[in-house]
């Protein structure tokens, strides 16, 4: 079922990602506006962050559309590694750029853009406890099981926000 | 192979003419009073017949336990006379117990059913170890085909040899049926001393007795001394047994005991007057569900590593200390087709109950598979903090079975292995076979070759011991030789020195490479060509190169392991109870836990292997996974700090946005 719908969400991301460029990629530069540069010190954990979440996203996908069992050996110990580094690093992004992503604002990026950001924000908080919480003799096995399938749903939900923001973000610097 | 020693149930057929007996030499006998008592016999018989058609198959229905007053019958189904001093025969379970109960179905039960074919030989279990001090072969049998046991026949054993090597803890059910002398076609079976020792029927008092007298320790002292049809005689305290068939030759004809001799004759039975009612009957306290004394006699173990504590200062089964009893979890019905209790068991057995008496069927809360979670108020496992994959890996005993796991696998004795039970004043914790649990083991195969074999496919405690045995090796396969020819070959060169005797467990001495040296020699003329003298033990394979030893390995020459369920520890005491860290750490003995090879070979002493050598793990992967549990805390920290600092950030600007829609709303007001 997840494999199915993860297949589904990338795919629909991708496509639509794909006609947005086409279809309304010209009206975004239009609008842009003039977008204050973001310091150097925010793209640089943008950077690292977005990196860190192929990598996530690469290790629990693969489990998921390749190995056909639960992340399990090297994959696992990697995205453990990596895991509170993206925690950290997400972290980071919300103080730096909440300010910027206000609705009131003026729009220095797009709706869309802020929107995706507000969304990851919140997802990442069922992405994050589900595993943390998970790690404590809290939950027996039914649970467990709750909780692993909520990081998972959750995580393909951020995975296509995270694909989208990184579109958004490089749309708008064309501009 | 030998045969199910039993008859149809129903009424006597099979056997009404009496067999001439041996006449006492005080008594005079004519040709008119022989055919007379014949008579009188055979009338009696068909009385007895008669009776036992009416009585056969009778039911009470009822849970309260039926008061058994039985006449007593001996193995041809004729009516014991108690008070013949010379004649009288032993009783038959067989013959006694069939006059309700179908003996022939309960003979296909788990207990007595190892020598049929073709039957499901089920889960691995625990083998009959054959051990021989002279020729130091420890080597495993068993009538299952069981990966990595050998058939008894395969080294020349016939059933009666192992009839009286481990009938001691078997309960029975070996020998020829109606007392006929053994036919098969086996060429390894002999017929020799069934005739003389009888059949060792299905004592059914070994496990339904709950007299305190009876006394399987007395049933295996018959058994020792080859009186396998007196063995349950003897054992329910029925009778006195006088005399041995030990002593009577091969050739002895129980019909014309003369022809041996004035002083051949088989034991004698004199009945306990006290035990026979008078009307003419036996008491026998029979209970439908054994007590757990009788079946631990078989089924007990012992710590046998110095440093385990007492049995006294070692807790029990829980399940046992919580009030259960063996029968509640291994139950079967008339067919006596016990539940092992192991997972996937109903793909081996007919037991409907098969499944649903295993550790998840009780302990575990599936949805849809749940209707006995909860039975005998057993608590449901919530394994709270356990990722699920564990469960997908690990089977039940491997975190709640056995002792806790120490930095090495301790030593144990169980009763097949060591005669647990029977009075023997030489003991030795050091006794052979060295058995150690627990061994983790995971099954791994080569090809189609189960190298080490576990029906779940995951992670299972084992009991594991080192075979020892002399064989012929053709460059691929392994071929033990007979038990018999090993010890005319190598007894002399092997044996201890009177002064180095009692030195030793069991003379169970080292052998120096001289000794296996000299041994392979002496064998190697007597091999095939193309077959090379092999001694297995140590879990190698060693063999003369240019009149060295060499040892290489070989899967044959694997160790033999079995899996291991009882004694079950409380959750508290379960793996993982404490940390993850009683599994996930570099001195965690799951994976990182020693296993002392034993091996006879005196050079190669002391030798071990890792847990991981008996399991599919990348042991680099293992250690660095374990090694990354030390900074499991901080992770949990910092991603919960992380998600924090998030959750801070969500709340101020919602709070911000709040205002701002109630500004915006209050403005519009």
């Amino acid at each position: 079922m997840f494999t199915t719908l993860s297949i589904i969400g990338l795919a629909v991301t991708l496509v639509g990602i794909g006609l947005h460029y086409f279809m309304v990629g010209a009206r975004i530069k239009i609008l842009a506006g003039h977008p204050a540069r973001p310091r150097v010190l925010t793209k640089l954990i943008y950077l690292a962050t977005l990196l860190m979440v192929a990598f996530l996203a690469a290790t629990g996908f693969y489990a998921v559309f390749f190995s056909g069992h639960p992340l399990s050996g090297y994959p696992l110990m990697l995205h453990c590694i990596i895991a509170p580094a993206f925690v950290l690093g997400l972290a980071a992004l919300a103080l730096l750029g909440a300010g910027r992503c206000r609705f009131n604002m003026p729009p220095v990026s797009p709706w869309a853009h802020k929107l995706c950001f507000w969304l990851m924000l919140i997802l990442a908080l069922p992405l994050i406890l589900s595993i943390a919480l998970a790690m404590f003799p809290l939950y027996g096995t039914t649970g467990q099981r709750f909780l692993l399938n909520l990081h998972q749903y959750s995580a393909l939900i951020f995975a296509m926000l995270v694909i989208w923001h990184a579109y958004l973000l490089t749309a708008s610097r064309k501009s | 192979m030998y045969a199910i020693n039993t008859k149809p149930s129903g009424p006597l057929a099979e056997k009404t003419l009496l067999a001439p007996r041996r006449q006492a030499a005080s008594k005079s006998l004519t040709p008119s009073s022989l055919i007379c008592k014949q008579s009188i016999r055979l009338a009696l018989a068909f009385i007895v017949t008669m009776a036992a058609t009416l009585q056969a198959n009778l039911r009470t229905d009822s849970p309260a336990p039926y008061v058994h007053e039985l006449t007593l019958y001996d193995a041809n189904g004729e009516r014991i006379d108690h008070e013949d001093q010379f004649e009288a025969q032993p009783y038959s379970a067989n013959a006694t117990c069939r006059r309700c109960h179908d003996m022939a179905h309960i003979a296909t039960g788990y207990h007595f059913n190892a020598a049929v074919a073709p039957s499901d030989p089920g889960r691995k279990g625990e083998p009959w170890i054959w051990l021989d001090a002279d020729t130091r072969t420890q080597i495993p049998l068993s009538y299952r085909d069981w990966p990595g046991a050998f058939r008894p026949g395969e080294l020349g054993i016939t059933s009666w040899e192992f009839t009286r090597r481990f009938g001691r803890h078997l309960p029975g059910g070996l020998g020829p049926v109606d007392d006929d002398p053994f036919e098969t076609d086996d060429p390894t079976e002999s017929a020799e001393r069934w005739h003389i020792s009888g059949a060792l029927e299905i004592d059914c008092l070994i496990c339904h007795s709950a007299d305190p007298t009876y006394n399987a320790r007395d049933r295996a002292g018959q058994i020792e001394k080859e009186n396998f049809k007196w063995a349950a005689t003897a054992a329910a305290g029925l009778a006195a047994i006088l005399g041995s068939t030990q002593s009577l030759p091969d050739d002895f004809d129980p019909k014309l005991p003369e022809l041996s001799g004035p002083d051949a004759e088989l034991p004698i039975t004199r009945y306990d007057a006290a035990r026979i009612e008078s009307n003419g009957r036996v008491f026998f306290d029979i209970v439908r569900t054994p007590p757990d004394d009788r079946c631990t006699f078989c089924h007990s173990t012992l710590g046998a590593d110095a440093n385990l504590p007492p049995r006294f200062q070692q807790d029990r089964d829980i399940h046992l200390a919580a009030g259960m009893t063996c029968s509640d979890c291994h139950r079967h019905g008339e067919d006596h087709n016990v539940v092992r209790g192991y997972q996937g068991e109903s793909k081996h057995s007919d037991n409907p109950a098969a499944d649903t008496l295993s550790c998840s069927a009780c302990h575990i809360r599936s949805p849809g598979v749940d209707e006995y979670t909860g039975r005998l108020g057993a608590p449901i496992a919530e394994h709270k903090g356990m990722p699920p994959i564990h469960f997908d890996v690990l089977s039940c005993t491997a975190c709640h079975s056995g002792p806790s796991p120490q930095d090495q696998a301790v030593g144990i004795q169980t009763a097949l292995a060591h005669t647990l039970g029977l009075a023997d004043e030489h003991r030795d914790r050091a006794d052979p076979p060295a058995i150690v649990e627990p061994v983790f083991v995971q099954p791994y195969t080569i090809g189609e070759e189960a190298i080490r074999y576990t029906v779940s496919g995951k992670f299972e405690p084992h009991r594991l011991f080192w075979p020892a045995y002399w064989a012929a090796f053709d460059g691929g396969t392994l071929t033990p030789l007979p038990i018999a020819t090993v010890k005319e070959l190598l007894t002399d060169i092997l044996k201890l020195d009177a002064k180095e005797q009692g030195q030793f467990p069991r003379d169970w001495k080292p052998l120096a490479d001289e000794q296996i040296r000299l041994a392979l020699e002496t064998i190697q003329p007597t091999l095939a060509e193309g077959q090379t003298a092999a001694y297995v033990t140590g879990g190698k394979v060693h063999a003369l190169e240019n009149d060295q030893i060499s040892a290489f390995d070989h899967n044959q020459a694997q160790p033999y392991s079995w899996p291991l369920a009882h004694d079950v520890r409380g959750s508290a005491q379960s793996l993982g109870a404490r940390s993850c860290r009683d599994c996930h750490a570099l001195d965690a003995p799951f994976h990182f836990g020693s296993v002392p090879i034993d091996t006879t070979r005196a050079a190669a002493a002391g030798a071990g292997k890792t847990m991981t050598d008996f399991q599919n793990v990348d042991v680099e992967y293992v250690r660095r996974f374990a090694e990354s549990f030390k900074y499991r805390l901080a992770l949990k920290i910092l991603i919960i700090a992380g998600a924090m600092v998030l959750a801070a950030v969500l709340f101020l600007f919602a709070l911000k946005a709040l205002g701002l829609i109630m500004k915006v709303t209050t403005r519009n007001a």
